[in-house]
């Protein structure tokens, strides 16, 4: 078990964004997050990382509380996010935008052999899956809006982190290269990182994810393995559709 | 601007850029009409959406033209080319979030003097997005993603235009929306007689959706025809449509010859 989730609720004005919601995710696992549009799984997403405050319940990281810690204390447990909407730095060079988040000034890191070398050769390979690598010295303000996507989700392989989470990895991107970035969140699974994603694209979810949770209306509606969930009747309902 | 006749859009071997020397059109000749709906798919970064603002005035077109039945429209500027009848429904979430949902499609119509007629128009909107009646008064923020992508098309409507430019129309969008979503833009097509140029990731049911499909792929069109034969074709299955897995670059940079 990595996450738990214990009758968390968050209300915007009137609104129960998350009702009671409660789950675990298996750990060392792929974990994909789907639901309608308005089902609350991009809040989730902010309780979890210290984005917004709770109404009431608990979160549970490795059997510890995590809810109430700012994001930057939920980062330094290892936990880091990507967004929906965008946020590199325009008027850095691509491969600067990847080795911003690798620089620190803690005295522990200085007292550790120098990783830049390594760094820099992890984000040219990055950039050279996304199919970037051509434009590494140029500023991000020329990219598309979604090769700034792209940009940011390379951003969060670059921190040694131990859990992902990705907001929409797929929307916008190109279903070719999709597939490659497929391999990499496998490939950096293998090694042990975990991942949550929330996603919409069906293809993506069963292919990548080992467990999948449902939201919808605020609450919990189905978890299970991936064949189970393309099988429930209320899931099918709510969300996929015919 | 409707007429009798069937309107046409064309794109004769556009170049174009937003800052000099990094080159984003090639070179990109297409034709759409009022009939059609068009889909643009590719990989990012190919100039999809720089197709769009090229056509509204948003990029800096550098050779070719833009013509719409004949006329030249190149470097027109964006209300010009909007007051002839092509609506430009940008990328990502565009409404205005502490507006309400009749306010946001007023807004589409400030152009417009008459305000009678505006509000005829939002009439008509509400009879094709039924759900946008019932949230009039709600602030649109508070909509769901695919009520707010209705939102933005209405918005567009209220010109009551020709053609509608539509980038990425099922970004964020559940399954069952996206489908609902798509569904709204054929019948747009089919009895409003608009003509649509969208540009889609969702290449799949972008194309299923279309009459036309164009491939672009680093500032050029690679391949067009009709939305089904497009993906019925193994090449382009294989390099833009996800069924090559990773040797998909390696294979693009092979075509490329």
């Amino acid at each position: 078990m990595s996450f738990e989730f214990r009758e968390v609720i968050k209300d915007f004005g009137g609104i129960r964004a998350l009702d009671r919601v409660s789950f675990k995710t298996p750990h060392g696992a792929i974990t994909g997050l789907i639901g309608p549009n308005g089902s609350g799984k991009t809040t989730l997403f902010n309780v979890l990382t210290g984005f917004l405050p709770m109404d009431g319940g608990q979160i549970f990281y490795k059997n510890d509380r995590i809810d109430g810690l700012k994001p930057h204390e939920v980062v330094e447990l290892g936990i880091i996010r990507t967004f929906q909407i965008t946020r590199v730095f325009p008027k850095l060079t691509l491969l600067e935008n990847l080795l911003v988040p690798t620089r620190t000034n803690l005295i522990s890191d200085l007292l550790r052999r120098p990783k830049t070398p390594k760094k820099l050769e992890k984000a040219q390979q990055l950039l050279e899956i996304i199919g970037m690598s051509a434009y590494m010295h140029e500023p991000a303000s020329i990219l598309s809006f979604g090769q700034s996507k792209l940009l940011e989700l390379t951003l969060s392989f670059m921190i040694d982190a131990d859990i992902i989470l990705l907001d929409e990895p797929s929307a916008g991107i190109n279903p070719s290269l999709q597939s490659g970035i497929n391999d990499w969140i496998e490939a950096e699974n293998k090694e042990g990182k975990e991942f949550l994603i929330i996603e919409h694209n069906m293809e993506v979810v069963m292919n990548l994810c080992h467990h999948i949770i449902v939201l919808h209306n605020g609450q919990k509606l189905a978890q299970g393995e991936p064949a189970e969930i393309q099988q429930d009747e209320e899931v099918l309902d709510a969300y996929l559709g015919d | 601007m409707p007429t009798s006749e069937t309107e046409i859009l064309s794109l004769n071997d556009i170049k174009a850029s937003y800052t000099k020397g990094v080159k984003i059109l090639r070179s990109v000749s297409l034709e759409i009409t009022q009939k059609k709906i068009a889909c643009l798919i590719g990989p990012n970064g190919a100039g999809k959406s720089t197709v769009l603002k090229a056509i509204m005035g948003l990029a800096n077109v550098e050779s070719g033209s833009v013509k719409l039945n004949g006329e030249n429209i190149t470097g027109m500027k964006p209300h010009e080319v909007m007051h002839r009848g092509i609506a430009y429904v940008p990328q990502g979430r565009t409404v205005f979030p502490e507006m309400t949902v009749w306010e946001n499609l007023r807004m589409g119509g400030f152009i417009i003097k008459d305000k009678q007629l505006v509000e005829d128009r939002i009439q008509e909107i509400f009879n094709i997005f039924p759900i946008l009646y019932d949230y009039r008064n709600q602030k649109a923020y508070a909509l769901s993603g695919g009520e707010q992508q209705m939102v933005e098309m209405g918005r567009v409507l209220i010109l009551d235009p020709s053609f509608m430019l539509i980038d990425e129309p099922s970004i964020g969008l559940a399954p069952k929306v996206r489908r609902l979503v798509f569904e709204k833009i054929i019948s747009l097509n089919r009895e409003k007689r608009i003509g649509v140029l969208m540009v889609e990731q969702n290449a799949i049911q972008g194309l299923e959706a279309s009459d036309l499909g164009y491939v672009l792929d680093m500032g050029r069109v690679r391949f067009s025809g009709p939305g089904v034969d497009l993906l019925r074709d193994e090449r382009i299955h294989k390099l833009y449509l996800g069924g090559g897995g990773k040797d998909y670059r390696k294979a693009r940079f092979e075509t490329d010859t």
